[in-house]
C-alpha cells in the first residue's frame, strides 16, 4: 500500500514536470501571424475586421464604447488612438485596402472632434480631469491633444487632407507652446500632473508633423530627450518615470517607471531618437519582461520598485507580478523593437489567457475589451508608419 | 491498458474533460469577460466566469498531466512488480540452493 502511493506521487511529480514545460507549444503562435512580415497577417486581419464591425454599426459601437466609458473614459479615447494607427498601418501595407481603412479613421477622428467641441476635452478624461487645479491656464490636456495630433497625423501619412494639416499645426503650436513651459518640457494631461505616456505620444506627433509640414521642431525633440535623461529618469533602473508634476516632481501614482507607460513611450521615442528608444527598450525588457514555462508577461513595476495596483496596472497576478495592461503593451514595444523571441512569448501567453473568440470572420479576445484589441492589432500591424516617420 | 484505465488518475482526468466539455456546451465561455475589466453584470455572471476559467484551466493543465501520470504510474507499477517476482525468485533461489546444500550434507559427513 505504502509502495503503491509512493509511486502515484512519483508518476504525478513527474507527469506535471513533462507536461508543464511542454504546454506553451500549444499556444505558440505561427512566426507569419507576429507581423513582423510584409502584409497583413491572419491575426490582425481578423482582429481589424472585428473593429470594422464596431465602427459600422452604431448600435454596437455604442455598446461597446459605453461600457469602456462607464469604467474609464480614458480606454474608450485610447481604443480610438490605437485604431486609427492600426488602421494607417493596414493601409500603408496594403494599397488595396486604402479607401476602406482611410473611411474609418475619418469617421473615428470627426466622431472624437466632435465629442472634444460639444463635451469638451474632459469627456475623455477620468472624473479628476474636472478639476480647476490645471498649472497652465487655459486648462489643456496632452493626453487628448497629442492624440488626436497623433491620429490626424497618421490618417495624413496615408494620404494627406487640406483640411486636417491646419487643425494638426494649430494643434501642435499649442502642445509645445504648453511644454515649453514646463522646466522638463511637459504638459499636462490632468491638473499638474504629467504622464509619459502621453507626452512621448505628443513627440512622436510632432515628429510626424514635421515629416508631413516640412517643419522643424528637431531642436524642441532632442532638447526633450536630454531634458528626460537628466531629471525624467528613475536613477536606479534607469527607465523613465510614469507620471511627475509641471515642475518634474515624481507623483504618487506614478513615481517610479511602470509597465504601461514605458513600452508605449520605448515605441513613440522611435521616432523621436532611435538611440535613447532601444536603450529604454532594453532596460524595460531586462527590468519588466518576463518569461515562464515558455510563456512571456510583464511587470508592471520593476522588483526593486512596489507600487500600487490602480486602473492603470490592472489586476496583478500573485506571486509572479503579471500584469494585463503592461503584457499588452510589451507587445507593442517587442513588436516595435522585432524583438521575436519576446513577441511569440506574449502572443503565446494571449493565445492561452486571452481567450480568443472568432465568429464570422472576425476575431475578438474574451478576456479583453476594445483598447486591448486595439492595442494589439496596432502591434501586429506597426512598422510602416514609423518607417516613414523616421 | 486494464490497470491504465483503472487508474484513479484516468477517471480523474476524465472528470476534469467532462466538466469543462460541459461548460463549454453550456455557453460559459462568454463570460469569460468578466476579466476584460469593463463587463459588470450581475453576480452570476461573475461565478459562471469563474467557474469556466477554472474548468478551462484545469482541463489544460491538470487533465493532461493526470492522464501522463497515469501512464508513468502504470509502467511504474509492472517495474516494480518485474523487480519484485525477480528478488522472490532469487530469494526463492538461495533457500532451495541452501535446502540442497543441507540435504546432500548428511551424506557426505564422516
Amino acid at each position: 500500500m505504502k509502495s503503491r502511493l509512493c509511486i502515484s506521487a512519483i508518476a504525478l511529480i513527474l507527469a506535471i514536470a513533462i507536461w508543464l514545460p511542454l504546454l506553451h507549444l500549444f499556444f505558440r503562435p505561427d512566426i507569419g501571424d507576429l507581423g513582423l512580415e510584409k502584409g497583413v497577417s491572419r491575426i490582425a486581419d481578423q482582429l481589424a475586421a472585428h473593429h470594422l464591425q464596431i465602427w459600422t454599426n452604431p448600435d454596437l459601437r455604442n455598446r461597446e464604447l459605453a461600457q469602456m466609458r462607464q469604467l474609464n473614459p480614458e480606454w474608450d479615447f485610447m481604443s480610438r488612438t490605437f485604431l486609427v494607427m492600426a488602421l494607417a498601418s493596414i493601409a500603408l501595407r496594403d494599397e488595396s485596402r486604402i479607401p476602406q481603412c482611410l473611411e474609418t479613421i475619418d469617421l473615428v477622428i470627426e466622431n472624437t472632434l466632435l465629442i472634444e467641441q460639444e463635451d469638451g476635452f474632459q469627456d475623455f478624461l477620468l472624473g479628476y480631469g474636472y478639476a480647476d487645479n490645471w498649472k497652465v491656464q487655459p486648462p489643456k490636456s496632452i493626453f487628448v491633444d497629442g492624440e488626436i495630433s497623433l491620429m490626424i497625423g497618421a490618417r495624413r501619412m496615408v494620404a494627406d487632407r487640406a483640411d486636417y494639416q491646419h487643425l494638426m499645426a494649430e494643434r501642435i503650436g499649442n502642445m509645445v507652446a504648453q511644454m515649453t513651459l514646463s522646466p522638463v518640457l511637459s504638459a499636462e494631461s490632468y491638473p499638474d500632473e504629467c504622464w509619459v505616456f502621453c507626452n512621448t505620444i505628443a513627440l512622436a506627433a510632432i515628429r510626424l508633423g514635421d515629416v508631413l509640414d516640412h517643419s522643424n521642431h528637431s531642436e524642441f525633440l532632442r532638447e526633450w530627450v536630454e531634458t528626460a535623461k537628466l531629471h525624467l529618469v528613475e536613477p536606479q533602473s534607469g527607465l523613465l518615470i510614469s507620471a511627475y508634476a509641471v515642475d518634474g516632481t515624481p507623483l504618487p501614482n506614478g513615481p517610479g517607471p511602470e509597465g504601461t507607460s514605458i513600452w508605449m513611450a520605448c515605441h513613440m521615442l522611435q521616432v523621436v531618437d532611435g538611440a535613447f528608444a532601444q536603450d529604454q527598450y532594453q532596460r524595460a525588457k531586462a527590468q519588466l519582461g518576463r518569461s515562464l514555462l515558455g510563456f512571456g508577461y510583464s511587470r508592471e513595476w520593476p522588483r526593486a520598485f512596489a507600487g500600487v495596483m490602480d486602473i492603470d496596472s490592472g489586476p496583478i497576478v500573485p506571486f509572479v507580478e503579471a500584469s494585463a495592461s503592461a503584457s499588452g503593451l510589451a507587445l507593442l514595444g517587442a513588436a516595435g523593437f522585432s524583438d521575436k523571441k519576446y513577441l511569440r512569448q506574449l502572443m503565446t501567453s494571449l493565445n492561452i489567457a486571452g481567450f480568443p473568440t472568432r465568429k464570422n470572420g472576425t476575431l475578438c479576445y474574451q478576456a479583453s475589451n476594445p483598447v486591448g484589441d486595439a492595442v494589439l492589432l496596432y502591434a501586429l500591424v506597426q512598422g510602416p508608419l514609423w518607417e516613414k516617420a523616421k | 491498458m486494464k490497470q491504465f484505465l483503472h487508474s484513479g488518475f484516468v477517471r480523474l482526468a476524465i472528470v476534469v474533460v467532462m466538466a469543462y466539455v460541459i461548460v463549454s456546451l453550456c455557453g460559459l465561455r462568454e463570460h469569460v469577460s468578466i476579466l476584460s475589466g469593463v463587463d459588470e453584470s450581475g453576480t452570476m455572471h461573475l461565478v459562471f466566469g469563474l467557474i469556466y476559467i477554472l474548468s478551462y484551466a484545469a482541463s489544460l493543465v491538470l487533465a493532461p498531466a493526470l492522464f501522463l501520470a497515469a501512464i508513468i504510474e502504470t509502467t511504474l507499477s509492472k517495474v516494480n512488480v518485474l523487480s519484485r517476482k525477480g528478488q522472490e525468485g532469487r530469494r526463492l533461489g538461495c533457500s532451495e540452493l541452501r535446502e540442497r546444500q543441507r540435504l546432500r550434507a548428511p551424506e557426505h559427513a564422516p
